[in-house]
């Protein structure tokens, strides 16, 4: 498989306090991972390394075929090149209707001069109505998203990262706060997008990893622990010590 | 289906502009010059200065009530547009005049001898007789016409850029723009400032060239050109909000920092409607003052811009209906009550006299509106129509 992300021996430390170190890391094209891990992990701070809220003291992170170094560049340029990150909470708008969400977060010319005249082709309409079906949105998108259950928030902002065709997508606690039914529909929405983009899912739940079926990877106090199947890392005493035993 | 940002109540345009249409035939045909003669052209004055007055508060609203940017300032472009047009309006008539005294000795006059009996007819009264630099193009009403969209343009963009460049936001924006008119505001006061302090600058009713139509003709034209300009602005920002841009700026309203997440450079966004309000507001301003027929610098006074807000709450922000609502209905019984035209209530021991009770009466409304009514007096009109529904 071919590489898309390659997080190589990084190392960060907050006044001493190592929150993530000597980790490796890697991920392919179109393929879904997830990271569990107990707080303190080092969960969130892997995932500020990537998009570049964090700088690493040490290591290099690695992205595409050319291996582009992710080390200099800043927040908006990494989000350029296509890595997309969904936040615990959602934040959406919510007088306007799922549609409009979209629309605003399409990746488009974003001068107000060039907003005033725009329309959208038939091409981008088409790719947001897919997006929706995606999301199992579609039958509701008139609503605004005021009105919807939080569950369908986080699924519309999953959407509105979409809509900027991200390689990779971060997504971060997808499941708090959801009822089995929506846990269930969002494990579905993970799979079938990690069929047109990566996938590295944040997660505490561990029944919800299980369902994603997919290469798991345990950290601990900011190395890793242990990495394989769910039934391989359950399997393995230091993890169910720190993390499934307690 | 996707392209069309559906917005509740597009369908009320075609509504208002039937409306308005008939308004204003109604109003022409009981005028003096045009009609039956039944309403006063007085009263044809303030009605078409309570358009100008709605295309104000609807030009607020689009900076309050859609883009969240509470402005107490915007009437400050209202007056620097009134004072524009104010400029070439005084200057022309007073070189007619000139002209015709002269005509009567029958000895021309050197141009720098006609600008010196311009110059002491309109500044005699601050105690000079130089015309300032600022109205040498008072002469030339173009230019003057342009600068009635320039001069609030520019001071918005300025004061815009500055202010959301720094990100100033809420009621720390609020107050700097209460400074900015009260700043502009006293700077006019003061009688070196060129516009003639606080005398202002007056007989602005007297429209040079076509004086001799009368004042009921010309009071008339103001009023149908006040209706169209209402009509033209309403157009304008329709078609802005119902563009991917409006939703963008109500975006900035409910959560600038997430719209800036996604690449939105929300300054500019700010940037281009508070410049865009001050302008219509200007070109309101310069409409309003030749029907006024005198502009001073107490116009621009801080009160002025937070009684703009008002009318937006009181006729219900977020809705440009609202906007006119509150405006016509609220400065219309202002002037009425003001006006000495409203009984006095004598209650024995006290006289309630509507001059001053006034603004108490209207502080109780706003109260009372803010308190029942979420969405102001449009808001409470909408749920009466859907209870009779």
């Amino acid at each position: 498989m071919r590489t898309l992300l390659e997080v190589d021996n990084v190392s960060v430390s907050f006044d001493g306090f190592k929150a993530v170190d000597n980790l490796s890391f890697t991920i392919g094209y179109n393929e879904l991972q997830a990271i569990i891990g107990p707080n303190g992990a080092g969960k969130t701070t892997f995932m500020d390394i990537i998009t570049g809220q964090t700088k690493p003291d040490s290591g290099n992170i690695l992205w595409g075929e050319k291996s582009t170094n992710l080390n200099k560049k800043n927040e908006t340029e990494i989000a350029l090149l296509g890595i997309g990150r969904k936040f615990q909470k959602p934040t959406v708008f919510e007088n306007k209707t799922l549609i409009e969400n979209l629309i605003l977060s399409q990746k488009k010319n974003r001068n107000p001069f060039n907003v005033l005249f725009q329309r959208n082709s038939e091409h981008e309409i088409n790719s947001i109505i897919k997006i929706l079906k995606d999301i199992n949105l579609f039958n509701i998108k008139e609503k605004r998203a005021g009105e919807i259950s939080h569950g369908q928030k986080q699924w519309l902002e999953i959407g509105m990262l979409l809509t900027q065709n991200p390689k990779l997508l971060l997504v971060d606690e997808p499941a708090a706060g959801m009822t089995p039914n929506e846990r269930n529909q969002t494990v579905q929405i993970l799979k079938k997008l990690s069929k047109s983009s990566s996938i590295i899912v944040v997660e505490h739940d561990m029944e919800f990893v299980r369902n994603l079926n997919c290469r798991v990877t345990v950290l601990n106090e900011g190395s890793i622990l242990s990495s394989g199947s769910i039934d391989f890392v359950s399997q393995n005493d230091e993890v169910i010590e720190v993390y499934l035993g307690r | 289906m996707i392209n069309k940002i559906k917005d509740p109540l597009s369908q009320h345009l075609l509504i208002f502009v039937i409306t308005m249409f008939l308004f204003t035939i109604l109003v022409t045909f009981l005028s003096e010059p045009y009609g039956i003669n039944l309403i006063s052209t007085s009263f044809v004055k303030v009605l078409g200065k309570t358009l100008c007055l709605c295309i104000a508060a609807v030009a607020m609203d689009v900076v309050w009530g859609y883009c969240g940017i509470l402005s107490l300032g915007h009437f400050a472009f209202f007056g620097l547009g009134g004072y524009m047009i104010g400029m070439w309006l005084m200057y022309e008539r007073t070189e007619l005049i000139v002209l015709n005294s002269i005509n009567e000795q029958q000895l021309p006059l050197t141009p720098s001898e006609l600008k010196e009996a311009i110059g002491n007819q309109i500044f005699g009264v601050v105690g000079g007789k130089e015309i300032p630099n600022i109205w040498i193009f008072a002469d030339n009403i173009y230019m003057q016409l342009l600068l009635v969209v320039l001069v609030p343009g520019l001071l918005a963009f300025i004061f815009g850029w500055l202010a959301f460049r720094s990100r100033v936001t809420g009621v720390y924006l609020s107050i700097l723009t209460q400074a900015m008119t009260l700043a502009l505001s006293l700077y006019l006061f003061q009688n070196d400032s060129g516009l003639r302090g606080n005398n202002g600058l007056s007989g602005l009713q007297n429209i040079p060239h076509i004086e001799g139509l009368g004042q009921p003709s010309i009071s008339i034209w103001f009023f149908w050109f006040s209706s169209i300009a209402l009509l033209l602005t309403l157009f304008i920002f329709k078609f802005i909000l119902n563009s991917k841009f409006g939703s963008v700026i109500t975006a900035v309203r409910d959560n600038e920092t997430r719209l800036r997440f996604f690449g939105y450079n929300v300054e500019s966004y700010k940037l281009f409607i508070f410049v865009l309000t001050a302008i219509i507001t200007g070109l309101a301003g310069a409409i309003y003052y030749p029907q006024a027929g005198i502009i001073n610098p107490a116009e621009i006074a801080p009160i002025a811009s937070i009684y703009l807000a008002v009318w937006v709450a009181i006729g219900g922000r977020g809705n440009l209906y609202g906007a006119i609502l509150g405006a016509s209905s609220v400065s219309l019984l202002s002037s009425w009550f003001t006006g000495g035209n409203a009984p006095n209530i004598p209650l024995g021991f006290y006289t309630i006299e509507w001059v001053n009770w006034w603004t108490v009466f209207l502080g109780i409304g706003f109260v009372l509106i803010t308190i029942f009514s979420k969405n102001g007096l449009i808001g409470f009109l909408n749920n009466i129509f859907i209870k009779i529904k």
